[in-house]
């Protein structure tokens, strides 16, 4: 579903990411833990096509990101950490702006967007402007938007940041439920007992570089993903 | 820590110029600024020398010197109002880290007062274009000593200080108003444009002012007067404008710090809008998805649409009043050779097209929601299609009424008409890529306030004043040309020269333009 290899990404004379090698199946929820600063963020928005990248190449689906970026980025989709979203649209105009761009037929967009928002209990705001939304509704918003196009492969940056407990739960039951039916999920996070519980695999980075990847009982064996990720830090 | 503010304030005013997208310091940026500003300035100053001279030819040998500040100073006033009011608002009541400084441990009049700098120093910009060539025409009729040189100065500075409360004062008034009302885009259009409509007012009848102020120019008690008495070099009079408006600032500093955390914190409650469920939703191309985003947009923002779109509502205008004046400029024109006539026609609705600048700040306007039509399946160059489409959209239909109405009031033929419009039509399709590519080699998303992305942005600036630069060029150009080409020909031949750089552009935009665009 997605190969990274030999991934590098320079700013400047500082290499946030290097040379970076990892894959994930299909069905596979792919933690991606590291310290502040470590390259998460620049990896995922590197598979992502946001970034440009210096070296190496990622492939989606087969789809190289340099070079079919648009048939990449039509099976992938990105939740960034800080859900940036169009406050001069409503809830709802983003996501029919989503729809239009994935071309989702409409009736088939307005059943999923009144599923998800009645599960992430937004339905009501939808008709309100996304200004007037807390961090939590537009993250919720912006999971609903990367779900509704039936993505192979979701990336998420910190997703669980700003939702409260109910809806974190159903967030989760929904990443496992995306790869049960075959998808996959590459997202980063700090809560490391979600990662533990979540994962079917886990890659730990530190300062741009792959530190240790696997299974999460290769990665962690007895002791918990915590004390095996402050081992690795120091 | 009120330094820590102003330093951060004055970062955020001037790094609008000098920092490249990435945030990386552009070195040459900061000088390709100031050069850009010295060419604006020098270009806009030699309006002002004229009409300095022309003040200066009458005034003067009259014995009333006084007159002569007292005119400049008005002028420079109201044009550094006129230019600075649009962006009060926004940088004083809108700045996207106000509750973040407001959560600091600052005082909120600190915060009001360092944001006032940003307005000051605008202010202080449109001021210098009137008074630096206006009294330096003053100088050269009188001859300059001392306090002539120095109290003028002084007096630029004090004025712009008023100029700074006028236009807080004006802010303030629009923010007051947007508390009441549920859409703030329209109230902040709807009091600007009463604040410009009584400009207008005031400008075109201050002939009768004048008219006043000459017949009272005896009468020393009159405030122009002193303001007159001051530019000349008189010191108590000097005195007396500086005590004046540290008062007033002090009393609209007062007003304004008084309700300012209410105004940043409250946020409008407004009846909540009922989702419908079933509503039919129809799917829209590409192009139309992305374009319809842009127009959203616009219209959500005021200082998008006061600042980009000024020429939709002065173009039709300007229409109305060429349509109502008509027969008074006939007599002028019938001095001006008739094959000149399309040129003027040509220029003058370039120029006004000019005013429109939608497409120069359009990728800096993505901001921090870049990262939505990056991560999205969408042509890059759709994305720079539907920002050019938003230029042309807004632009062309108003400019082709005024087209229509200024060959009518020249009285040109239909064949020539049509060429004029054909020409300006092709004319703001090539400025529309203009702005967009000077926007793709400069973007700014790191912006604390739209303002700083459509106003105070090289982009917007090169855009705006190369389009009337160019305008004005191109029909100079016919003018040395004029023996030896007749207008018609040059007409065809300047609309074929300007879709050859059109299409030149374009390409450059699909290939290189979406290079830099994938990189930002």
């Amino acid at each position: 579903m997605l190969r990274i290899e030999h991934l590098t990404k320079r700013y400047g004379d500082k290499e946030a990411v290097s040379d970076l090698n990892l894959e994930i199946q299909a069905g596979e929820v792919y933690g991606f833990i590291g310290h502040n600063g470590a390259g998460k963020t620049t990896t995922l928005k590197s598979i992502a096509g946001i970034m440009q990248f210096d070296e190496g190449e990622i492939y989606v689906d087969d789809y190289s990101v340099k070079k079919e970026t648009l048939a990449c980025k039509k099976i992938m989709a990105y939740i960034p950490d800080n859900p940036d979203l169009y406050e001069f649209m409503t809830g709802i105009e983003y996501l029919n702006f989503i729809g239009d761009i994935f071309e989702i037929e409409p009736s088939e967009r307005m059943a999923l967007i009144n599923d998800y928002a009645e599960k992430f209990e937004i339905i009501g705001d939808l008709a309100q402007p996304i200004s007037s939304y807390s961090h939590g509704m537009k993250q919720k918003l912006a999971v609903i938007s990367a779900l509704i196009h039936k993505p192979k492969l979701i990336l998420m940056d910190e997703p669980f940041v700003g939702l409260d407990p109910k809806a974190s739960f159903l967030l989760k039951n929904i990443m496992r439920e995306h790869c049960d039916n075959g998808g996959a999920i590459f997202f980063s996070t700090h809560v490391l007992e979600v990662a533990e519980k979540l994962c079917d695999k886990v890659a730990i980075i530190k300062d741009g570089k792959l530190i240790q990847s696997g299974t999460m009982e290769e990665v962690k064996g007895n002791e918990s993903l915590e004390e095996v990720f402050l081992e690795l830090e120091e | 820590m009120f330094k820590a503010l102003l330093r951060k304030q004055l970062r955020e005013l001037f790094g609008s110029f000098t920092r490249r997208g990435n945030g990386k310091k552009n070195k040459n940026a900061k000088v390709g600024f100031i050069i850009l500003y010295v060419i604006c300035f020098f270009s806009l100053a030699i309006a002002f020398v004229g009409m300095g001279t022309m003040y200066a030819d009458v005034i003067i040998p009259s014995g009333q010197n006084w007159l002569y500040y007292s005119l400049c100073s008005v002028m420079a006033v109201a044009l550094s109002v006129f230019g600075s009011s649009f962006a009060t608002y926004s940088t004083l009541y809108n700045a996207k880290d106000n509750e973040l400084l407001l959560s600091l441990p600052i005082p909120p009049k600190y915060i009001l007062l360092a944001r006032s700098i940003s307005v000051y120093l605008l202010g202080l910009m449109f001021e210098a274009v009137v008074f630096i060539p206006t009294t330096i025409v003053y100088l050269v009729k009188v001859g300059a000593n001392a306090l002539n040189v120095i109290c003028p100065i002084i007096l630029m500075f004090a004025l712009s200080v008023l100029i700074l409360c006028l236009t807080c004062f004006f802010g303030w008034v629009i923010a007051v108003v947007n508390r009441k009302i549920k859409n703030k885009t329209v109230g902040t259009v709807i009091t600007t444009i009463l604040l410009l409509g009584a400009y207008y007012v005031f400008y075109f009848n201050a002939q009768q002012v004048l008219t006043a102020v000459l017949a009272s120019a005896m009468n020393a008690n009159i405030p122009l007067h002193i303001v007159g008495d001051a530019g000349i070099g008189k010191v108590i009079p000097l005195i007396a404008v500086i005590v004046i408006v540290a008062i007033l600032f002090v009393i609209t500093y007062r007003i304004l710090s008084s309700n300012f955390i209410k105004i940043v914190t409250t946020k409008t409650t407004t009846k909540k809008v009922e989702y419908k469920k079933n509503v039919e939703v129809k799917q829209n191309t590409l192009s139309k998805t992305l374009l319809k985003k842009e127009i959203k947009h616009l219209k959500s923002s005021a200082a998008y649409l006061m600042n980009g779109a000024f020429g939709v509502l002065a173009m039709p205008a300007c229409a109305i009043v060429l349509l109502i004046k008509a027969k008074d400029i006939k007599p002028l024109l019938e001095l001006v050779p008739s094959k000149w006539l399309a040129i003027i026609a040509f220029v003058c609705v370039a120029v006004l097209s000019s005013m429109n600048s939608l497409s120069a700040p359009s990728i800096s306007l993505e901001g921090k929601n870049f990262w939505i039509i990056r991560s999205l399946p969408v042509n890059s160059y759709a994305v720079i299609n539907s920002k050019i489409t938003l230029h042309e959209l807004f632009t062309i239909p108003p400019a082709m009424i005024t087209g229509i109405a200024v060959c009518y009031s020249l009285s040109l033929d239909w064949s020539t008409s049509v060429n004029v419009l054909a020409a300006d039509f092709i004319f703001i399709v090539l400025m529309a890529q203009v702005g967009v590519a000077l926007n793709l080699k400069m973007p700014k998303l790191d912006w604390v306030n739209e303002t700083q992305a459509v106003k105070n942005s090289i982009p917007v600036l090169i855009t705006i004043f190369g389009g009337w630069f160019a305008a004005v060029v191109l029909g100079g150009i016919y003018f040395i040309l004029r023996n030896m080409i007749d207008v018609q020909t040059y007409l065809v031949a300047l609309l074929v020269a300007l879709a050859l750089l059109t299409r030149l552009l374009g390409n450059w935009l699909r290939g290189r333009g979406v290079e830099l665009f994938e990189a930002i």
